[in-house]
């Protein structure tokens, strides 16, 4: 298979404000609270679907993520890509000059794992794991 | 009227490493296009498109990634962003080869995003 690019996420630290923005921008974007949290996403995350039924399904899905207020990263747009295997991409990204950020992380409702690397532009790139 | 995202771009200086990298992490195949700039060709057609652009050496930004929105009118999103708190990076510019045009503008945040208008 190969790997493809299936999430965004847009970041900032005040995650409220970036939804009113998007929402009122993109008024057809579905952008809703995704109701979990975990240890590592403490705050409360929006998940968004640019092109909620009845429409086309085109395009990729993402969220919007608060930045935690301690995280010395003001804000960032990164993707994610969709892998096999998350800790042999890690293996091989370390391998290859990238640098693994945040190693796997298991989400809540059977949506899979996530981790981030920079690549060696120093872009923060998220992988997914179904 | 909908506004898919639909592109990505991952910019970076050396794009030649940049490009070894992601091709040999992920298989990625990349082939040349105009302006430096290589397209994407992830292996699978479920996701979006993308390319790696060369971020110029004395540029005062070293890298970013950024995904594109596509809108119906890129001067009515503008005016509407730029009301709603955000600025404009880069003026509507057409593609090549007959394929529409774009503009980048920063949310409130800061982020950088596109939007894609078709031909």
């Amino acid at each position: 298979m190969g790997n493809p690019v299936m999430f965004f996420e847009i970041a900032g630290k005040n995650g409220e404000s970036l939804r009113d923005f998007y929402s009122a921008l993109f008024e057809e974007w579905a952008i809703l609270p995704f109701g979990w949290s975990t240890p590592h996403f403490p705050n409360d995350i929006f998940a968004i679907d640019p092109t909620p039924p009845p429409m086309s399904d085109e395009g990729i899905k993402g969220h919007i993520f608060p930045m935690p207020d301690d995280m010395n990263l003001s804000n960032r747009v990164s993707i994610f890509i969709q892998v096999d295997d998350i800790e042999e991409t890690l293996k091989k990204i370390e391998n290859k000059g990238g640098k693994p950020l945040v190693t796997k992380q298991v989400l809540p409702d059977g949506l899979g794992s996530i981790a981030m690397f920079a690549d060696p532009s120093g872009n923060v790139i998220g992988l997914h794991q179904v | 009227m909908e506004n898919p995202v639909i592109f990505f771009e991952i910019a970076g200086k050396r794009i030649e490493k940049l490009s070894a990298f992601y091709a040999s992490v992920f298989g990625w195949k990349m082939t040349p296009a105009p302006d430096g700039v290589l397209e994407i060709d992830t292996g699978t057609d479920t996701d979006i498109q993308g390319i790696l652009y060369p971020v110029e050496d004395n540029s005062d930004y070293s890298n970013h990634v950024i995904i594109y929105v596509r809108v119906d009118d890129l001067d009515t999103s503008i005016k509407r962003l730029e009301h709603l708190g955000g600025k404009v990076f880069m003026t509507p510019e057409a593609l090549p080869n007959n394929m529409g045009s774009f503009a980048i503008f920063t949310d409130p945040s800061g982020n950088f995003i596109g939007l894609h208008q078709n031909p």
